[in-house]
Formats: C-alpha cells, structure tokens, sequence
C-alpha cells in the first residue's frame, strides 16, 4: 500500500516536473558559458544587450530579418534616421530638395564623414553601395519597395550598368529620380539597401564580408561571431538622439528570456527588452524593477483577418458583426500596460494625427443587427439561430494568438458564430492564411517597418498585395476607393492631402471590415538603475535611444 | 451517493482496503466533477475581467474569488479543472471500452483459432503495432487529421493500446480454448461463433475486465500527454494537458496553474490504480 502512494507520487512528481521541463527541450542554443561573460557591468560603458534571435547576415544586401536592421543604423547609418519623436532627421545627409511632384530628390551629403575603412563618404560611394545592394544576389530589393526608382527594373535585369535613377552629381550631391511620385521617400532610406557600405566590403556573396559602413559604431575584426555575439565600438564622438550615449555596444546573440532575465538580475545585461509572460511576471514582482519599466509604443496590431472572398467573411455584415462583437477592453484588463484593446487599423508608432477618426467599436446590439441583415438572425436568450456551419479559425502555436483567439471566440459565440479554434505551427499557419482559399477566419497581426501609415497599409489592404501565395493581404480584399486613397496617399507630399486621403482609406476599411481590429502589444523593457536617459524608439523595437550608463558616456 | 451503502457494498465485495481507499476517492472526485461547475458562480469560459490581473502581472491568485485562482486569461482554475477532470473520465471510459472490445474480439479469435492462419497473421498485425512507437503515431495523425473529437480522439487512443491487451486475452483464450468443455463443444458440432460467444467469452471476461481497470490510469495519461502537445479538443475547452501546457509559462508565478491540474491528475491516475486492486485481489482470492 505504502508502496503504491510512494509510486503514485513520484510519478505526479515527475509528471510535474516533465511539464515544467518539456517546454524547454526544443533545439536551444546553450546559454554562453558563464566564463566568458564580462564582470558586473555597473559603471561601465559598454551597453550590454541580449536577444533570442540571431542575425543571419550584417550585409544590407542579403540581410531580411528584422534584428539586423535593428543594428544597421549603429554600423552603417543611413540618409535619413528617425529622432525620439518620431521625425526624420538628417543623419548621413545634411539636407535635401526635391522637386514639386516627389519625383526627384537631391541629397546633400554630410561633409568630412569617413567610412571605417578610412575611405571618404561621397555620393559616388553611396551609388555604389546601391548598386551592390541592387545586384542580382541581393534579397534587399526583394519586397519592391524601390521598384520606382528609375533604371532600377533595368539594372536588375541586365540590360543597363548602372542605375539611372541614383547618380552623384558633379556638385558632390546625390540625386535620386523615381518613376512616379512618393512622398514617403525619405523613409525608404532607412530600409538597408540605402544603407551605405565601405568601399572596400567583399561581395554579397563572398563569405569575406565584414560588416564596414559609415554609422557611429564598428565592428572591430573578431568583433562578431557568428551565433554568438557582436562588439562595436564608437569611432567619433558626435552622439545624436538615436544613437545610445555609449563607448561601445555588445549583443549577445541565441539568448532566451530566460537566460536574459537571469543575467539581467546579475547584472551582466544593461536592459532586457523580450520579457516572456513568466519573466515578466517574475520581474514585475519586485517593486525595484516594476519600476524600471518602460513600455515602448506599439508597433503591431493585431485582430481577426477576415478572407473577403470565402463564406461567411464575403458579407460584409458578418464582418461587421464580428467588429462589433469583440469587447476588446478585456485584453487591457489580462495583461495591463502590454496589451492593449484597439479598435483602430494603425499602431502608436505610426497613427501620425489619425487617431481621433472614428472606426470600429464594441456594440453588442449593432452585432446582432449586422447578423440579421446578413441573414443570419440570432436570440442569444433561447441561442436559436445563428449562422449554421463552425468555422475553422487559425492560430500559430505559442503565440500570443493561442489566448486571444480564446477570448474572440466566446464574444462570437455570443453573437452566433461558432468558431473552432485550430492551432497550427507557424510555418503551417503561414501557409494556410496567406493562401487563396486557404482560410475564412485567422489571427494576425502586423507590425511598422518604418513610420509611416501609408506604408503600413498598403501590405495588408490594397489590391497590389494579394498573391494566391504568401499574400500579406491575407483577407484577400479589394476596394478601388481604398487603393487609390493609399496610392495618393504614398505620392501627395502636400500634408493635407495625405491626411485626407488616409482618412477615406481608414474610413472604407473600418466600414468594409476585412480585419477586426482586436489589440496591441507593447513590448516592456526593464533597465538597471544605472542606466540613463533611456527612452524606447519610437518605431524601431528594443533600441535604446539617448541611452547612457552612469560614468560610461565618452 | 450516501457513504455507508458505499463502504458497506465495498466490504459485502470483499474489496481490500487500497481498492475501498481509491473507491472513496474516485467517488469524491465524480461529486466534485459534478457538483462544482453547477454549484460555481464563476465561469469555465469566460475570465473575471471585473477584478483583473494583478498589479504585479500575475493572474488572480487562489483566494475567496477564486478558491484555486485564474489562469492568464482569468478563467477560474478550479471550474476549468472539474470539466477537464470530466473531459479526462469520459474520454477514458470510451478508450477503454474500445480497447477492450478490440481486444476481445481480435484476443478470442487468435487463441480459439491457434497456430492456424488467422491466428499466425494477427500476432503479425500485433508485433507490428507494437514496434510503433504510440505518442509519435498518436502526434502524426492527430496533426494530419485537423478535427479531433471526442470519439476521434478514443479511437486514437484505442488504436495504440490495443496490441498489448490482445496479446493477453489470446493466450487466456488459447489456454481455455484446450480445455475439455470446449473440445467438447467442438466434437458434438457447435458452431465456432456460438462456442466463442458463449462459452470463450464468458471465460475470459473477467481478465478484460482486470486489464481495463489497469489500463485506466495510463489512458489518464495518455490523454493527458496527447493534449499537452495539442492533439485533442481545441481550446477553449479544457482539459488536464492543455492547462499543463497553458500553465507552464507561469509556473515561477503562477504556480497553481501547474499544480492543480498535476495534482488532479495524481488524484485521478491513484484513485483508478486503488480501484483496479479490487479486481485484482479478487482473482488471487
């Protein structure tokens, strides 16, 4: 008997532990061994950071993930960078005009500047390093955000040697031409490709290459290992707003939360910026690191991706129905601070002076209205009624969207949509909700590459962005009114203009409904005490703006 | 139930005290499965949004509102766990019956056939599902099939677990089929399905019987382990992997949700092993 209960317990206990520990055996990169992390940092002014991912590549023109770009303006610097209000301002480039439709930009470079290699900056080296970006191995082009720049598609293809549109002039200016007018020019030259490197940097292609650019950091030889670990160091003295007020910058690569949360507490990282739900929770704990938290402004959004083309999402009152069903003050109240109910098609990072548009909102009533004017009348006293089929909703496994979609299928139910909530791997979900067909209802989310509304819409709902694969306008809708609203919107510098045109587009899509727009989420970062003058960017995530550590700035 | 007729019937049943022991417990947990989701005015499926997560980030901890706390999405862990304690017995008791019925039909056919084609060809089928190895079969179909219910999820259940089970009840059935009443049977020309139906399966009953109370807790945790890695009923219904496997993120803060469901899985993988002991028992008796 006694044997039984001991047996019994043990293997609860070992149960216990199983689940605890099962999450944790995927394919991790052990942590760094602890002989080779620095001493206590406090005091210094190298600026400690980690995160979990890796960066595959630290040249502009292969480089497609997001961490990379997160690094590139410290090493490269660009034209143009975002200062903490969310405004560019000139970085590489002093000043620039351009002529009355958008179409020709001149660029009048900073004087005196030297890439690392010693070699001088000009615009000869800038065109240079865009057409290298340019070549046919470059992935850096891939998302056609240049595709109007003028000798471009020519170059790309073979038939010219140098771009016409990107020439430096005998002024020692640069002078940029595009096809067709786009006033969001200037945030382009955040995107890599405009990111200029030294002369002397190997081929895309060769496994030579070192990362060499004109920015405020460099990477000193053995500075980056591969999987592990990058090391730059300032090389002058100038410090601008989006550049941390440090000696140098180290990040350390692979690194879960958790690890980060435990180097954190040592000491041997500066600030942590991918806090998971436990980590936070543990952290949020101590009144000392509660109150270290800062939340960054929200770059994504996140909400039902309603494919306009299948049933039932091809009536236009059940997609309404479902806006107005999803009560999204719930979200604020699981997880205050981070996650935070929207109604509205914009992140903070990008809503420029949108915000107080009308769009979509909780309304019960209304949901049941929309339901019976799609012919799908609904008593949720007696639940007769409804629309009859359950509908498969997607997920991706651990991610936020596993818990959402739990609560967006309850308010559904409500109104007589029965939804069946099927979680998927990442990689599946992707294939099954970017295809033509592949699904009625999914979760998604969206986050801003740079900081502009225009170019946060255009993805997910002008008519250009659907592809029967891979479509980032994954609920397949079409609205001329809607694509000429953000075509003129992308073109007219004439801030009016834009703001008009980006009203009507916003307006058609919070009428028309092809997302529900649910929550965001704001990323939290917890910093030592001794760091100074931090403040999260405006649109680039975990980047620590005027950042300083105490008796480290240079 | 009342406890005397309870624990008088035990006794009258000649049960030991383990199997009386783990009785209790089974019938204190079926009150609870029962009881709790009808007598609670918290809801399995939606959160306490009124109260909130709290100031430090942790769901609602255990306490007055909530006698074992929420879960991140502030659902009360202790009505999610009473359905998935239901979720779990059902979906048991419908694996094992099918087991068992696969295994009796298949086990009495091999032994009362043995050494014969059909009895050679089975034993084949059952080395070969038992090369398989069960949770990386049981996760392959579960992810290609989309849609797993409940009976789905039995027959996956079953279909793993069967080949140990045949592989006893046909060499009970093969020993019974040598005996004389049998042989018998056969020499005055009774049909091979009459001689099964009603003189090997009576015999060999009660040790499908034994095995199914012994296969009660390993198809608890079976079922448990399925879900924990997403093969089952998607959420939001609950049950005891899911909420292991939802709660595992929170367990440096939010231990309870990690342990309710551990312990309720303990109390129900226990009470079902105490409970075999009766039938156990009662053959050495």
């Amino acid at each position: 008997m006694k044997q039984l209960y001991a047996a019994s317990l043990l293997s609860g206990l070992v149960l216990l532990l199983g689940a605890a520990a099962a999450r944790r055996c995927g394919p991790q990169t052990p942590p760094l061994p602890l002989t080779t992390l620095p001493p206590s940092r406090t005091g210094q002014s190298t600026l400690q950071l980690a995160t979990y991912a890796d960066v595959g590549t630290l040249d502009p023109a292969t480089s497609g993930d997001g961490l990379s770009a997160l690094i590139f303006p410290s090493i490269y610097g660009s034209l143009f960078e975002i200062d903490d209000t969310g405004v560019l301002t000139p970085y590489l480039a002093q000043s620039y005009s351009s002529n009355a439709d958008s179409r020709v930009y001149t660029f009048q470079l900073r004087p005196g500047l030297r890439f690392h290699d010693g070699s001088a900056f000009t615009a000869a080296t800038f065109v240079a390093s865009f057409e290298r970006a340019a070549g046919p191995h470059s992935i850096a082009m891939s998302d056609g955000a240049f595709e109007h720049v003028l000798g471009l598609a020519e170059f790309r293809a073979g038939t010219a040697q140098h771009i016409r549109g990107v020439e430096a002039l005998p002024s020692g200016e640069l002078r940029v031409s595009l096809t067709r007018s786009d006033a969001r020019f200037l945030s382009l030259s955040m995107l890599p490709a405009m990111r200029p490197v030294c002369p002397s940097a190997a081929a895309p292609t060769s496994t030579e290459f070192a990362p060499c650019g004109a920015g405020a950091f460099a990477v000193a030889p053995g500075g980056w290992v591969r999987g592990r670990e990058l090391t730059m160091h300032r090389t002058h003295a100038e410090s601008p707003p989006f550049i941390p007020n440090v000696e140098a910058v180290r990040w350390q690569f692979q690194t879960s939360s958790n690890t980060q949360r435990v180097l954190f507490l040592r000491g041997d990282l500066d600030m942590v910026g991918e806090v998971s739900y436990v980590d936070d929770m543990v952290l949020r704990a101590e009144p000392k690191w509660r109150n270290l938290l800062q939340f960054e402004p929200s770059r994504e959004v996140y909400g039902e991706i309603m494919n306009t083309r299948m049933a039932p999402f091809d009536n236009v009152h059940i997609r309404r129905a479902v806006s107005y069903a999803i009560d999204r003050r719930k979200f604020e109240r699981i997880k205050p601070g981070s996650m935070q109910g929207t109604a509205f098609p914009l992140p903070a990072a990008v809503i420029e002076d949108l915000a107080q548009l009308p769009c979509q909102y909780y309304d019960p009533t209304e949901a049941l209205r929309e339901m019976e004017l799609a012919g799908y009348p609904y008593n949720p006293r007696t639940g007769a009624g409804g629309y009859p089929h359950t509908i498969p909703y997607l997920v991706y496994a651990q991610g936020v969207g596993e818990y959402s979609a739990q609560v967006v299928a309850r308010d559904l139910e409500k109104i007589g949509l029965r939804v069946e909530i099927r979680v998927l791997s990442y990689q599946a979900y992707l294939a099954q909700a970017q295809r033509s067909g592949g699904s009625a209802i999914s979760f998604g989310g969206w986050a801003t590459d740079v900081p502009d509304a225009a170019a946060f819409l255009k993805p997910l709902f002008h008519s250009s962005a659907i592809s029967a694969e891979d479509s980032s306008n994954a609920a397949f809708y079409a609205n001329s009114l809607v694509d000429a609203a953000l075509d003129e919107a992308i073109a007219t510098s004439d801030a009016g203009m834009r703001h008009n045109a980006l009203a009507r587009a916003i307006h058609t899509l919070c009428e028309d409904a092809p997302w529900a727009f649910t929550f965001s989420l704001r990323a939290g970062i917890y910093t030592q005490g001794y760091v100074r003058g931090f403040r999260a960017h405006p649109a680039t995530r975990y980047w620590p703006f005027h950042t300083s550590l105490v008796g480290g700035a240079p | 139930m009342r406890p005397e007729p309870l624990r008088s019937a035990a006794r009258a049943a000649g049960w030991p005290a383990s199997a009386r022991v783990g009785a209790w417990m089974f019938a204190a947990l079926l009150l609870a499965v029962v009881a709790i989701p009808i007598l609670s005015s918290s809801s399995a499926w939606d959160g306490d949004y009124q109260h909130g997560q709290m100031p430090d980030g942790r769901p609602i901890g255990p306490g007055a509102a909530h006698f074992l706390g929420t879960d991140r999405l502030l659902r009360d862990v202790l009505v999610r766990l009473a359905l998935a304690s239901a979720h779990s017995i059902e979906l048991t008791v419908l694996a094992c019956t099918l087991t068992a019925s696969i295994a009796l039909v298949l086990g009495c056919t091999a032994g009362y056939f043995e050494g014969r084609w059909l009895d050679r060809l089975m034993q084949v089928a059952i080395e070969i599902a038992l090369g398989f190895p069960a949770i990386l079969l049981l996760m392959t179909v579960g992810s290609v099939v989309r849609r797993v219910d409940l009976a789905g999820m039995a027959a996956l259940m079953a279909a793993v677990s069967w080949p140990w089970m045949t592989v006893t009840v046909r060499a009970r059935a093969a020993e019974v089929s040598r005996r004389d009443f049998i042989v018998g049977a056969r020499a005055l020309g009774a049909r091979d399905v009459h001689i099964l139906w009603r003189h090997l399966l009576p015999n060999v009953m009660p040790l499908a019987l034994r095995l199914v109370a012994l296969t009660v807790a390993p198809m608890i945790l079976l079922e448990t382990a399925l879900a924990y890695v997403g093969v089952g009923c998607p959420p939001p219904v609950p049950t005891l992997g899911r909420m292991l496997y939802e709660g595992q993120d929170a367990i440096l803060g939010a231990p309870w949700l990690v342990l309710a469901p551990a312990l309720v899985l303990t109390w129900i993988g226990v009470s079902a092993t105490l409970l075999s002991n009766a039938l156990v028992v009662e053959r050495r008796s």
